[in-house]
């Protein structure tokens, strides 16, 4: 175990380096760059040329590329051209909105996927299996933005809620904050249910028609443990597995949702890093995230690992 | 098992949260609102980039700088040079030099003397290292004269010299913490920076220092943006000042709770054309272009009607503008007539226009403009682009044919129109007139008022006549804010006067 888990930050590590390298080519080819964007329409060239000094962009691109390296090995990533702030001080705000938000939404729709998806495969054709079958049409084609601003307008118009969209970190008020992260919740869960919900339903009636499930049932196992403990637990590592792919994607994948309830996550931090040509905030967030990724799916594998340790095995070709 | 991987759950979400909840602390002091302190709360779309005056050009640094330092003069609502850190001046005769008579006794926020020396510091540094210390060098010293007087020498002869000293660029910082200005500004205005999250929230107090008016004792910009979030934060009071689009004000005009104030800005919003690309090199397809264009449509659609349509590139509030609506009045007729002279037949001239993707007011004019081309017979072509692709090809590039954009407004004729200058950076129109050239430098250089009113006419019919672009309309800015804040005013350079604001 040790040894595969050194295996994988050694080539987590591969990842994040070509990651970053290809973020700064990337960054590098598309028009624009931070003293372009900060000059805009009314500054004179000669304010764009000390502009472009001042943030070292009139060196060669292997010379920044070295530099930024040089400062990654001694852990620093480098202040943001546009905030004017340490980039990792930048990131670190952003964690107490991004990663509550990411963890609750995939806790709702994953919790909310294994009931409904299992009653509906053990039930197959009948009613609950069709009221899920609604479910994921709806819930996979719901776009986010408008679910987003249907429930603001709801929310904070007609039922005349105060807070939504008005981001209160919980040391301050845990009211507040639950306020302003509530629907942006309700959002992101609906988005990932719909896949989630499709995927645990089709692996549990795969379980539930294998032998085993036929004996047990002879033998006398109670109903509800065998479906919810048994073939739940055969059933799992596919969902699992794409629980772990939908964390990581909320991420870095939230920033139109930040954006409506005007919250300050990761999300719409890397937007707006994009959009400002911020080189050393876009580099500080890629590489976080591509970290917070590898970390994840690392997580992940070994927790289907722990469910269900006869899946190995099997996808090996043993049993 | 079930519990093992449960324990493991829940131990791996509360180390996640405690590693999250630790950054927050810092601007954990920003959230509620205190008893007795009046606070303003403004929405706005995106943060500063850093609070350092001289090291930026974003209009949204400005908008929060112009809060926390002075200016050595400042402007009214219309415009008219009033005195701010300075009481008083006097122009020597020869306009060669400026004299800045201080406000005795003031002081930075941080204690220090803002007196004539700190003053001549700060225009040192201003000159030497500022982004914009181009727009400067007709200064050759600054001396330090007493305590509280301070003279300006030219080295060369600047008659919109005093108007200079009113952009908030040209304010004065205290240069001993020149180096963390960005974040830590040090300035002798009525504010001081408090606490500023990105993208979250910026508060400035008030400043201990400041023996001026004072109504509010706290100013927060909330950075909002999403629109509908900022209509809704507004209804429900956790906002006070939003900016909104035409469309929103009948749901605030007739509600007691908020008052509306629509104010002509000085900025000016066009269609430019590329002068020096095929087709557009004929003064004859330009005018044809303006002939063809419905302006109060556009205005109407787009705008919905809040804009005063402009004839040339001179925004309605300066004195100097005059009116030249009726050059080229809709007339597609026209216009197809004078593209048959050019000799483009129905369909034969095909332009590529380029919309900024970040302003959907230009994307939504642009496409408007298309349509009412295409009927007049000339085929357009569009391309939404990124800003910052926009800035670097489209304007600094000049790669484009037509293309719809938006300037802010200066206090001058001089600076508004050097962009036309043949060899100007600026000039993405590729505009080029030796009598333009001409009259530019001369404008520079008259002392006499309504000589250079006059030159100032001149241009605004030259470009008027020979439309480098099409000019749509002077736009009007809509601000909603809560009926009980008092004395909201927006300043022809886009600064806000907090000081002056109160709650009733």
């Amino acid at each position: 175990m040790g040894k595969y888990v050194l295996g994988r930050i050694a080539s987590a590590l591969v990842v994040m380096l070509l990651v970053s390298i290809l973020t700064f080519l990337v960054l590098d080819l598309i028009p624009g760059n931070a003293a372009i964007v900060a000059v805009g329409v009314e500054g004179s060239a000669e304010t764009l040329a000390r502009l472009e000094a001042g943030l070292g962009l009139d060196r060669s691109l292997p010379q920044r590329i070295a530099d930024y390296y040089r400062g990654l090995i001694s852990l620093d990533l480098g202040t943001s051209s546009y905030y004017a702030q340490d980039v990792w001080s930048l990131i670190k705000q952003r964690l107490g909105v991004t990663i509550p938000l990411a963890l609750l939404s995939t806790a709702i729709s994953f919790s909310c996927a294994l009931i409904l998806g299992s009653l509906a495969a053990y039930r197959r054709g009948g009613l609950l299996d069709g009221i899920c079958r609604t479910i994921v049409q709806l819930a996979g084609s719901i776009p986010s933005f408008w679910l987003s601003l249907l429930l603001l307008i709801l929310f904070s118009s007609v039922f005349s809620v105060a807070g939504i969209g008005d981001y209160v970190p919980p040391s301050v008020s845990i009211r507040g904050y639950v306020t302003a992260v509530f629907l942006p919740v309700i959002v992101l869960a609906v988005g990932q249910l719909g896949p989630m919900l499709r995927l645990v339903r089709s692996s549990m009636i795969t379980s539930l028609g294998e032998d085993w499930y036929a004996s047990a049932r002879v033998k006398g196992l109670g109903r509800g443990r065998l479906i919810f403990v048994y073939a739940l637990r055969h059933a799992i590592s596919g969902p699992l597995t794409l629980c772990g792919n939908q964390l990581a994607k909320l991420l870095g994948g939230t920033a139109i949702v930040e954006s409506i309830f005007s919250l300050p996550g990761l999300g719409r931090l890397f937007l707006t890093a994009v959009e400002m040509r911020d080189l050393q905030l876009v580099q500080g967030i890629v590489i976080f995230i591509t970290a917070l990724v590898v970390l994840m799916n690392l997580v992940f594998d070994i927790l289907v690992h722990l469910v269900n340790p006869a899946a190995d095995s099997r996808e090996a070709g043993g049993a | 098992m079930a519990r093992r991987l449960l324990t493991f759950l829940i131990l791996f979400s509360a180390f996640l949260l405690a590693s999250c909840s630790g950054g927050q602390d810092d601007g954990a002091a920003t959230g509620a609102a205190g008893g007795t302190e009046s606070r303003v709360r403004m929405a706005v779309t995106v943060d500063p980039d850093g609070l350092d005056p001289h090291m930026s050009a974003s209009a949204s640094t400005f908008q929060v700088t112009s809060s926390i330092y002075e200016t050595l003069v400042t402007v009214d609502e219309q415009g008219n040079i009033i005195p701010s850190l300075a009481e008083s001046w006097t122009v020597a005769g020869d306009g060669m030099s400026i004299t800045f008579s201080l406000r005795p006794g003031a002081l930075f926020s941080n204690g220090n003397k803002c007196d004539a020396r700190a003053v001549a510091a700060s225009f040192q540094r201003l000159l030497s290292e500022s982004v914009r210390s181009q727009d400067y060098a007709f200064i050759s010293s600054v001396e330090v004269v007493d305590d509280t007087t301070v003279r300006f020498n030219f080295g060369q002869l600047n008659v919109v010299a005093l108007s200079t000293f009113a952009y908030p660029w040209a304010a004065v910082v205290d240069t001993s913490c020149a180096d963390d200005l960005r974040t830590s500004p040090v300035g002798s205005g009525p504010y001081m920076l408090s606490s500023w999250i990105p993208q979250q929230s910026l508060v400035l107090s008030r400043n201990p220092n400041w023996n001026g008016e004072c109504g509010i004792d706290q100013v927060e910009f909330v950075m909002m943006p999403d629109m509908t979030g900022q209509v809704t934060a507004l209804r429900n009071g956790q906002v006070d000042i939003i900016l909104i689009t035409g469309d929103l004000v009948g749901q605030f005009e007739d509600d007691a709770r908020f008052t509306v104030n629509a104010l002509a800005g000085n900025g000016l919003q066009l269609m430019a054309m590329n002068n020096a690309s095929a087709g557009l090199d004929d003064v004859r397809v330009r005018q044809a272009i303006n002939y063809a264009v419905d302006k109060d449509a556009v205005i109407e659609a787009v705008w919905w009607g809040y804009g005063e349509k402009i004839g040339s590139h001179f925004p309605v509030v300066l004195s100097e503008y005059i009116d030249m609506n009726d050059l080229y009045p809709y007339d597609p007729q026209r216009a197809r007539q004078l593209l048959a002279e050019a000799g483009y037949g129905e369909g034969e001239l095909t332009l590529r226009m380029y919309l900024p993707r970040s302003y959907q007011e230009y994307v939504n004019a642009g496409q408007v403009i298309a349509a009412q081309l295409e009927e007049a017979g000339i085929n357009v072509e569009i391309q939404i682009v990124e800003w910052a692709t926009w800035l670097s090809d489209i304007y600094n590039g000049r790669q484009y044919d037509l293309t719809v954009v938006g300037h802010t407004g200066r206090l001058d004729a001089y600076s508004l129109l050097a962009r036309y200058r043949s060899t100007a950076a600026e000039n993405y129109f590729n505009y080029s007139n030796d009598v333009v050239d001409a009259l530019l430098d001369q404008y520079n250089t008259t002392v006499d008022d309504a000589a250079r009113m006059e030159i100032a006419h001149r241009l605004q019919e030259i470009l008027a006549r020979e439309v480098p672009a099409l000019y749509i309309q002077d736009p009007i800015q809509i601000y909603v804010t809560t009926s009980r804040l008092e004395g909201f005013s927006v300043f022809p350079i886009n600064i806000f006067k907090f000081n002056e604001m109160n709650f009733v």
